[in-house]
């Protein structure tokens, strides 16, 4: 009965004995998943205006989807510049963004059950979710602050408002930095990439590396035949499954 | 000895270098001190020729800017019809509210919507007309017999009216007239839990308002101690819930409700149970002066108004027809005597205040005349009731105990008691007329403590929350009815004096004159501020202060339009900084333009006005409300309005044109 045992132990294909390190592979891919969706309910950016009439200073908080915060007194101190609404900015990025965070949080946990090649790509979508939004921010950013209405009570030269940092408008101090938002969805980045290397070596051991993904799907699935680990190159196993099926 | 003259050296030496030490250890501290941080403060205080006491007191209510009082006092606005708002310790006034009397900066009684509240409830053709008051006593609303910061009440004494005004917003929300009088003085009072407000009438008239000669006095002429019942959760006095109880015309003055132990009691000062009628031109009557001061004893009225609640619930009244036409529930003086709802005993002559102790046990009134504040014992007054030990009745046939039986004991304090309030450690204060002092004195022990001189002729006495259950101490305002050579002059007619008092200590200490330059002020009461918790701004854009709610007529910004019917033209426009849309208004001659304008802001502070010439139109628009305007365009021409809260930088170019084309 022993013999039988250590037979069937060695039976079992090389990756599922790496069963700790692939647990931690799809932790941090779900992770990653978990909190590219959370970030959809989290401030992505953060600015706050201080005048000495408002000794709060004055809030906006970009959301994916939304503004929130003093937007309509911002709008009212920006439109004696020329300055455009900013319910009127990025509204197609808000439209879609629920589904783009689905998508994105999809594709992180997809990037599991891909295979060896494969899995590259699925790392890209989560590494550009923060650098599109900085990007689409900066753009918007530009337009606003470069199509001001010639009309304007108050005439200023065209300027980019601070993405990030301390900036000046007039005689304003403005603060610029990323939310909480942001910052999951840059670590669920870094999460998925960790996740991608120690896959590397979780597929190393796979017989079939280009093909694998973290559960080795190539692999005869147990109880197989012993064809099957013949057909996978695992011919030391094959001679033991067939001993064990011939007693 | 050579010894001995080398220790005495050594001694010598040791006490000469311990002299130098402290000489310039001295001169070292000396030094700090004369380089201290408040060095600069004592040569200014110096320079002023400021005494220790005089810094002390300047310290107790200076307020660096930002810095914001504990306490918030609700000052009556005597003739300006309005409440003054004022910070404790520092004396600094916040408010004026509008109440009785139309006030342009809170464009109150120029809106369309709130010239109803100041047309009234209940009003009578006369008094729906009114655009002065003369308002006496505030109330703030109670819970448990504490004030509770969401409503306060105060009467129109001139008028017999009373108003609502709510905490949230601190605009006057309901204005009622009384139907059965057209004078009060005691109002408002309220009851433990603001069930009822009181409201005591104060010359007595014809029932119903009616015409009757004064040899008919006795007869016909009566007094109501009238309850109006308050709707908390609407924040309104429903007249039809509220009743009175008839009283003989004996002219009754202040009154205060029972708390605690003396719950369900409301007492009553009257001032002419001599029924004097005043002297006819050529007539050898006195005149009312002498004619009501005759008696030595005036009555306390004693109501039971739980009683009254439970007789008025079943049926137990009669609809008295009142003034204008509107009908309200009385407690005939007969039904009030037999049942003793009102029960009577006698008071030193012409007495004033009567106020109740913290606890309930006592009632302490003032009698004008007299020297004494007369402390009753609503033990015994309540004993005196239940074992039906009168001494006597009234010619109404009310009962009335004997003096000796409801007394407690008599404090003498001066000359002209009027109002008490009271402290956190036992201690009673007195506002004395005639000697012009402040009169401390112990509860209980009934001992006179102190007396501190007021400038000049103190009326009210005001204490932080100094007529509740739980009186807080620290300070009391003297109500000061002249202020003579207190302020500089401006005129023969003078400020009134407010005074703050510090009581905290043992010794009570004078430590501010605040002028108020606004009708004359009575009484006034004195909130924890945090006990408020006012609006910064209206909760929705779209807000209707009087009913305080979404109005249906807010107008979004993009929504902006004018709509005509028939010959009414109704705009629904917005402001916001720095424009009205629409701010071209097209006109005929003759259109009623109906304007309703929304201040689309939600910034503190960002309030716009609008001020149209020529009809006497301003608005005080708060972010979020929607103000209305209504008027008919009269004359052809092109009248200009424009915001009139300075709003922004460009403020002066919110404006625009009101153009009324002429008739073909």
């Amino acid at each position: 009965m022993v013999q039988v045992v250590e037979k069937i132990e060695k039976l079992i294909p090389g990756p599922m004995i790496q069963t700790k390190r692939r647990m931690l592979v799809a932790f941090l891919a779900i992770s990653a998943s978990v909190l590219i969706f959370i970030s959809f309910f989290l401030p992505w950016w953060k600015f706050t205006l201080v005048a000495p009439q408002y000794p709060q200073g004055l809030r906006v908080t970009v959301y994916l989807n939304k503004l929130k915060g003093d937007v309509q007194e911002l709008d009212i101190l920006n439109h004696y510049i020329g300055m455009k609404k900013m319910e009127e900015a990025a509204k197609f990025e808000r439209k879609v963004a629920f589904f783009g965070i689905i998508a994105v949080s999809l594709v992180a946990l997809f990037f599991l059950f891909s295979g060896r090649k494969g899995a590259v790509l699925f790392v890209i979508p989560p590494l550009l979710l923060p650098v599109a939004f900085f990007a689409d921010m900066f753009f918007w950013l530009y337009k606003y602050g470069h199509e001001l209405n010639p009309e304007a009570p108050i005439k200023i030269s065209p300027f980019t408002p601070k993405i990030f940092g301390v900036g000046q408008v007039a005689q304003f101090q403005t603060f610029a930095t990323f939310g909480l938002g942001f910052y999951l969805a840059t670590l669920a980045f870094v999460l998925i990439f960790i996740s991608f290397v120690l896959r590397l070596g979780v597929c190393n051991a796979c017989p079939l590396k280009e093909r694998c993904s973290i559960l080795c799907p190539n692999l005869p699935k147990w109880p197989a035949k012993p064809e099957e680990f013949e057909k996978a190159g695992m011919l030391e196993r094959a001679k033991i499954l067939r001993s064990i099926q011939n007693d | 000895m050579g010894r001995i003259k080398t220790k005495l050296k050594r001694n010598l030496f040791g006490l000469t270098l311990f002299f130098v030490g402290v000489i310039f250890g001295s001169l070292f501290i000396s030094n700090i001190v004369a380089q201290g941080p408040f060095d600069k403060a004592l040569e200014i205080a110096k320079a002023r020729g400021l005494s220790p006491e005089a810094v002390e007191n300047a310290l107790k209510t200076y307020h660096p800017t930002g810095v914001k009082d504990e306490y918030i006092m609700f000052s009556s606005g005597g003739h300006s019809g309005q409440v003054i708002v004022i910070g404790i310790p520092s004396m600094r006034i916040l408010k004026y509210i509008g109440v009785f009397t139309p006030e342009p900066w809170q464009g109150w009684g120029f809106d369309a919507e709130n010239k109803k509240v100041l047309q009234g409830t209940y009003c009578d053709e006369l008094r729906a007309k009114l655009t002065w008051a003369d308002t006496h006593h505030p109330a703030l609303s109670e819970t448990n017999g504490d004030y509770d910061g969401q409503y306060l009440f105060i009467g129109d004494k001139a008028n017999s009216r009373l108003a609502v005004i709510d905490l949230r917003d601190f605009e006057t929300k309901q204005v009622v007239c009384n139907p059965l009088g057209y004078s009060n003085h005691g109002a408002a009072f309220v009851t433990p839990n603001s069930e009822y407000i009181i409201e005591p009438s104060q010359y007595a008239v014809p029932q119903g308002g009616k015409y009757a000669p004064l040899s008919e006095y006795a007869e016909k002429y009566r007094g109501y101690i009238t309850f109006w019942y308050f709707d908390r959760k609407q924040g309104r006095i429903v007249p039809e819930k509220s009743f009175a109880v008839e009283v003989p015309p004996y002219w009754q003055d202040l009154c205060d409700a029972g708390k605690l132990a003396s719950y369900g009691y409301a007492f009553c000062n009257s001032f002419n149970s001599e029924m004097a009628t005043g002297k006819p031109v050529g007539s050898p009557n006195p005149f009312f002066e002498i004619g009501a001061s005759q008696n030595d004893m005036d009555y306390l009225h004693i109501v039971n108004w739980k009683k009254a609640e439970e007789l008025v619930a079943k049926g137990n009244f009669k609809e008295v027809v009142g003034i204008g036409g509107f009908k309200f529930k009385v407690i005939p003086l007969e039904i009030a005597a037999k049942e003793r709802i009102l029960v009577f005993t006698p008071e030193p002559k012409s007495p004033h205040g009567v106020d109740v102790s913290p606890d309930g046990k006592w009632i302490v009134v003032g009698g004008k005349l007299d020297t004494h504040a007369t402390v009753y014992s609503i033990e015994k007054i309540k004993k005196a009731i239940e074992q039906g030990d009168f001494a006597g009745k009234d010619r109404f046939g009310v009962p009335i105990i004997d003096f000796k039986k409801s007394v407690e004991a008599q404090v003498p304090i001066g000359l002209g008691p009027l109002h008490t309030v009271f402290d956190n450690r036992g201690f009673a204060y007195t506002s004395v007329f005639i000697e012009s002092v402040v009169a401390k004195w112990q509860v209980g022990t009934w001992k006179l403590v102190e007396k501190l001189p007021v400038h000049y002729n103190i009326g009210h006495i005001a204490a932080a929350e100094g007529d509740t259950v739980s009186p807080d101490g620290k300070w009391v305002v003297a109500l000061n009815k002249w202020s003579i050579d207190r302020f500089a002059t401006v005129g023969p007619l003078h400020p009134q004096n407010f005074q703050l008092i510090d009581i905290s200590g043992d010794k009570m200490k004078l430590v501010y004159d605040m002028p108020i330059p606004l009708g004359e002020p009575h009484y006034a009461q004195i909130i924890k501020a945090d006990k408020l918790k006012p609006w910064t701004v209206y909760p929705e854009v779209g807000w209707d202060p009087v009913v305080q709610k979404k109005s249906p007529y807010g107008t979004e910004l993009g929504k902006e339009r004018i709509e005509r019917k028939g010959n009414t033209v109704y705009v629904y426009a917005t402001a916001i900084r720095s424009h009205f849309t629409p701010e071209i208004i097209e006109v005929n001659e003759g259109d009623r333009v109906v304007m309703y304008i929304t201040n689309v802001e939600r910034a503190r502070d960002a309030t716009h006005g609008f001020a149209l010439g020529g009809y006497n139109i301003n608005l005080s628009i708060e972010p979020g409300e929607v103000g209305v305007v209504e008027f008919v365009a009269s004359k052809p021409g092109v009248f200009p309005f424009y915001c009139s809260e300075f709003c922004s930088a460009l403020h002066l170019e919110m404006a625009g044109y009101l153009i009324v084309k002429p008739k073909k």
